[in-house]
């Protein structure tokens, strides 16, 4: 992917690959691979919403947690854009190197109610970054984590409470200041809003756009839900059995998209209004294994528009409108709905 | 039995009346559903609406009559329409006794979110179907049994579905799972399905194909459904009357186009402006309902959405003085709501 000489890059992932052995017996004898990141590349500009969306298992949250090298990604590189303008490939660093950069990056989880630690209390969790990042304590720290707290719409008497004492979104909110705690510029939300409900999901939504303009973050917005990813991100990237199949502004990608599995996507959308009807497309069949993956384009056992071509060649991801890229054999020829068409009154 | 054949008009399979669930717990007396009347046409999808703890699945357990203890129906009818033509009710049923058993399963089919977690792990999936249709008399033998479960598996879209007997639930996807589940709550062809949030588990592309499949098989077998879920896409596409609950009960009732078209309740308006909507403007801040569900214990008998609602009118609202009466506001459409009044319709 070109445009990495652009100044306002701040993360650029280039062939980013990850691996699972497939291991089974007494031996652990390594019989296959799950191809859970299958050379995927892209970059997210500065003060930028990217979001990330797919089917289960195609790999979404492995990339949110390979980006922070949570998880070791097989190969690649990750270059990131540090504060004083030098691009850092985290690849190279070691793990004491990594530690550096760590507070600019951070990660909101999916539920709320697994990822804070129940036997501390709010203050414990939300100084605990504070603490082992900036060494800091006393009356600074408390009125840090206070701010923090404020930040997110909830209130400095809540401190001193436990975990089990919030409702989900109000666990979210703590999550979000957990991870805002150390200044970060770049944040990996992993489906914020799916376990919160349809009322809490608007508050939630609106505090990240909040605090994005507040603090000029930049995320990663993982999710399954197209009516959320739309009302969030700048750009979007579909994912499929481990590759990104397409990936454009927005609006273009949901008007005039290019790849026939993102047409699918957005067709199987509900949409609260009785008077209009959807024209659904239906996919046969299931989506393909990471493990067993098909010949040529990975997904061409459920496309319907197929060809010859797709059985044996695996198309690559390229540019084919400015900024939007696609990774089909018969981009320019298919003209797929998007959503005005779909959801015809 | 024979007198209550008047009280479901000819074409209601179910009347739930003044139902009150209730849970006593160390804390004080939870009210899951607390006051709660609706009916089941036959023939169509009705969805019900609601937040988590808004009742909606005790509701269903109570028709089930699998509310576990400490819950227990304290007050309250549900009127049913045998296939038999006589009319029961259930909450004088034993849960575990014979006249019960033979319509959980048989009449009244259910089907639940999480398909993995519903199923049996350690049967196939063709014994948890032939078990079913043996019990209730559907099949004579285990043959016969068998080729219809093959023909249901098949209905539901499953490839390959003698394979699909033969298999554990481990060993099929989350969506094969759920048709799956749903072809054994409907091989007994019941009269009333209750689907509980029966999608919410699954992908976008498999949750389309699930809500078309319902879609075929309720015009096919000419079955009632009530629908739960939280999503109000689905409820759109799929519903023809809606019923919207909040805290143990029901703030509006009516037609999918009323309720989509024109929300009566506080509650209701701000739900449906909440959402993003697709082809929305980005960044033009989305109505939040400030606050959280309150949980529901020992609440006063008042107007539940009073603690998060910005449309209460001071002198109109007592919210503090019994609960709002569900008023009919134009034919078919109820409301629960004190800004409204039997004479005069909505004051602003």
């Amino acid at each position: 992917m070109k445009n990495n000489n652009q100044k306002d890059v701040l993360i650029d992932v280039r062939n980013l690959k990850k691996y699972y052995p497939v291991r089974s017996g007494f031996f652990s004898k390594e019989h296959g691979t799950v191809y859970a990141l299958d050379d995927v590349s892209f970059f997210i500009r500065e003060n930028e919403t990217l979001g990330l969306v797919g089917e289960s298992g195609c790999g979404k949250s492995t990339l949110g947690k390979c980006l922070l090298r949570a998880i070791e990604p097989t190969s690649g590189s990750i270059n990131f854009k540090m504060p004083d303008g030098n691009m850092v490939d985290l690849m190279q660093l070691n793990k004491k190197e990594m530690r550096k950069v760590r507070p600019y990056m951070q990660m909101i989880f999916q539920d709320p109610y697994s990822s804070l630690d129940p036997r501390m209390t709010i203050m414990d969790i939300i100084s605990e970054p504070l603490i082992l990042n900036y060494n800091i304590s006393g009356s600074e720290l408390l009125d840090r984590v206070a701010g923090l707290i404020q930040d997110v719409g909830l209130e400095v008497k809540y401190l001193k409470r436990y975990p089990h004492a919030f409702s989900g979104g109000q666990r979210q909110r703590i999550g979000i200041a957990r991870a805002l705690a150390v200044n970060p510029r770049f944040i990996v939300a992993d489906e914020p809003v799916s376990a919160l409900d349809v009322s809490i999901q608007a508050q939630i939504l609106n505090l990240l756009n909040d605090l994005q303009e507040k603090y000029k973050l930049t995320y990663l917005f993982i999710t399954h839900n197209l009516s959320v990813v739309e009302y969030v991100s700048d750009r979007v990237a579909v994912m499929y059995v481990g590759k990104i199949v397409e990936l454009a502004n927005t609006r273009e990608l949901y008007d005039n998209p290019l790849h026939p599995y993102t047409e699918a996507l957005l067709s199987a959308i509900p949409v609260p209004d009785p008077t209009r009807k959807m024209k659904r497309i239906h996919l046969p069949g299931e989506v393909a294994s990471p493990v067993n993956l098909p010949s040529g384009c990975y997904f061409h056992p459920r496309c319907l528009y197929r060809r010859k071509e797709c059985e044996n060649e695996r198309p690559e991801l390229r540019e084919v409108y400015p900024g939007h890229f696609v990774a089909c054999h018969f981009a320019e020829q298919l003209s797929l709905r998007g959503v005005k068409d779909i959801t015809k009154n | 039995m024979q007198q209550k054949n008047g009280i479901l008009k000819e074409d209601v399979v179910l009347r739930v009346n003044g139902l009150k669930t209730y849970f006593k717990l160390d804390e004080g007396i939870l009210k899951a559903v607390d006051g709660v009347d609706f009916e089941v046409r036959k023939n169509t999808i009705m969805g019900v609406i609601g937040e988590s703890g808004c009742g909606k699945s005790v509701t269903s357990h109570s028709i089930m009559r699998t509310v576990q203890p400490p819950g227990r129906i304290v007050e309250g009818n549900i009127y049913y329409r045998k296939l038999s033509g006589e009319v029961v009710d259930l909450t004088t049923l034993k849960p575990n006794g014979a006249q019960m058993r033979s319509i959980r399963g048989r009449e009244i089919s259910m089907v639940f979110q999480e398909p993995m977690a519903s199923l049996s792990p350690v049967h196939t999936i063709g014994k948890q179907m032939i078990q079913m249709l043996l019990i209730h008399n559907v099949c004579k033998t285990k043959k016969e049994a068998f080729e219809h479960g093959v023909e249901m598996l098949n209905k539901v879209g499953l490839s390959r579905p003698e394979q699909i007997m033969m298999s554990y639930p481990h060993q099929l996807s989350g969506g094969m799972c759920q048709r799956a589940m749903i072809a054994i709550a409907l091989c007994c062809s019941p009269q009333l399905l209750i689907a509980d949030e029966p999608t919410t588990a699954l992908d976008v592309t498999v949750q389309a194909n699930i809500i078309e499949l319902f879609k075929t098989l309720q015009s096919n077998m000419g079955m009632s459904i009530i629908y739960i879920t939280h999503d109000l896409g689905v409820i759109a596409e799929l519903a023809d009357e809606v019923v919207v609950m909040y805290l143990g009960r029901i703030v509006e009732k009516g037609s999918t186009l009323q309720i989509f078209k024109n929300p009566l309740h506080p509650y209701t308006r701000r739900l449906l402006r909440s959402m993003p909507m697709l082809g929305g403007v980005k960044r033009e801040r989305l109505e939040a309902i400030r606050g959280n569900v309150p949980m529901p214990l020992n609440t006063p008998p008042q107007c539940g959405f009073c603690s998060r609602c910005d449309d209460a009118i001071e002198g109109v609202c007592n919210c503090q003085n019994g609960y709002p009466e569900l008023l009919e506001i134009e034919p078919g459409h109820f409301v629960s709501c004190f800004r409204y009044s039997k004479e005069g319709g909505e004051t602003r």
